[in-house]
């Protein structure tokens, strides 16, 4: 008797674990919001800006910032990111000196300084393009654990998947939010103006 | 005079055509409209072209293949972009983009497109190409897709009621991607 009331015990027990673990799973899955949020993310790094001068983590401290990672050969994400970060900036008219822009490349074999610059420039100067050697941008990009992967189109050609929400920076350079792709921009600029303070 | 007034007509009339483009054409049963391409930022080594393709018929169809007039383009491929947990693939189509009969299927940004690979120039708004769009039943229908700004694009999109019509529409299953269609165009 005893025993088997251990084990209703024990399987009241287990059922109400796996209650609270789908619950929580199931707060994380509705939020979206992933426990990156709040966390320092990101290791030291050493890598190129689009004009080829040596850039580091420092970049992301000092005041806030907008980070996300990309590819040029990218026919929707990455130039609509591009055009929605000019766009929330210039509604919210701050410039460089009161927030910081980044794509980083996630394609550094093809995205060469020159190339990002070329890229970027015509569209934005707000956003600075980020690659380096390729090992050390995957590096990079692995250390704010985004997920990235190459596929081969055939022709020797190939596409990225990869994450697409826009990290939020503190002046700190932690995660204080994230903006998925495709956003209401009243949304996105909301969360702007909180890290803007 | 009446010379006058006829030349007078034909100019208002030509002028109310050119600014109301005829932008939707018959292919067997399909209606083709909303013909477009994303004006690219001079590195871009990539476009997006968006069509949106009504099946009135009783058969279905299949789009198999596209192609355009411009030599500054390497080739037309036939894409579908997916957000799944903030995570975005692309990938070819296998087999063409299926036209069911009796529906509408939307290419457009955030999911099934024309994938201009391989770009030497930009694409400028106000520039128009022809592009030949070949389907398994209805043969090629060439048409012109001018290049508009992604504000126009999404604008151009907004209310067609294509959210709901598409075959991409139950592969989501994501909030994300709800997110993305209520922002378009804002």
């Amino acid at each position: 008797m005893k025993r088997r009331g251990l084990t209703i015990a024990f399987a009241l027990g287990v059922a109400v674990l796996a209650l609270g673990a789908g619950v929580a799973l199931r707060q994380v899955m509705d939020n979206r919001t992933p426990a990156v949020v709040g966390t320092q993310l990101g290791e030291p790094f050493t890598l190129v800006d689009q004009n080829g001068a040596p850039i580091t983590e420092a970049a992301f401290t000092g005041r806030p910032s907008l980070l996300f990672f990309g590819f040029t050969h990218c026919p929707e994400i990455c130039p609509t990111t591009v055009y929605d970060i000019e766009t929330w900036l210039s509604d919210l008219d701050v410039g460089p000196d009161d927030i910081g822009g980044y794509f980083v490349t996630i394609d550094p074999e093809r995205d060469t300084p020159e190339f990002l610059r070329d890229y970027l420039e015509p569209q934005t100067d707000r956003v600075i393009g980020i690659t380096g050697e390729p090992e050390a941008v995957r590096d990079m990009a692995k250390s704010w654990r985004v997920y990235f992967q190459r596929r081969e189109l055939g022709d020797g050609d190939y596409t990225m998947d990869h994450y697409a929400s826009v990290f939020v920076l503190n002046d700190a350079g932690e995660v204080v939010d994230l903006i998925p792709y495709g956003s209401n921009p009243e949304e996105a600029k909301a969360k702007i103006r909180a890290v803007l303070g | 005079m009446r010379n006058l007034l006829a030349a007078t007509a034909l100019a208002v009339f030509s002028t109310a055509t050119l600014t109301a483009p005829i932008w939707a054409e018959r292919a067997g049963d399909l209606e083709i409209s909303k013909t477009m391409l994303r004006a690219t930022p001079p590195g871009a080594p990539v476009a997006g072209g968006y069509v949106m393709i009504e099946n009135t018929g009783a058969t279905d169809d299949t789009l198999v293949s596209a192609s355009i007039d411009l030599e500054t383009v390497g080739r037309v491929e036939l894409h579908e972009m997916r957000m799944a947990d903030g995570v975005m693939s692309m990938s070819e189509v296998d087999g063409g983009i299926a036209i069911p009969a009796g529906e509408t299927v939307v290419l457009q940004p955030g999911g099934l497109h024309l994938m201009l690979m391989g770009l030497t120039g930009p694409l400028v708004p106000g520039e128009t190409h022809q592009v030949t769009l070949t389907f398994a039943q209805s043969g090629e229908v060439t048409m012109d897709f001018p290049v508009m700004t992604l504000g126009d694009v999404r604008d151009a999109f907004e209310g067609a009621g294509a959210m709901d019509h598409g075959g991409h529409g139950e592969d989501h299953g994501d909030g994300h991607t709800a997110d993305a269609h209520s922002g378009h165009g804002d």
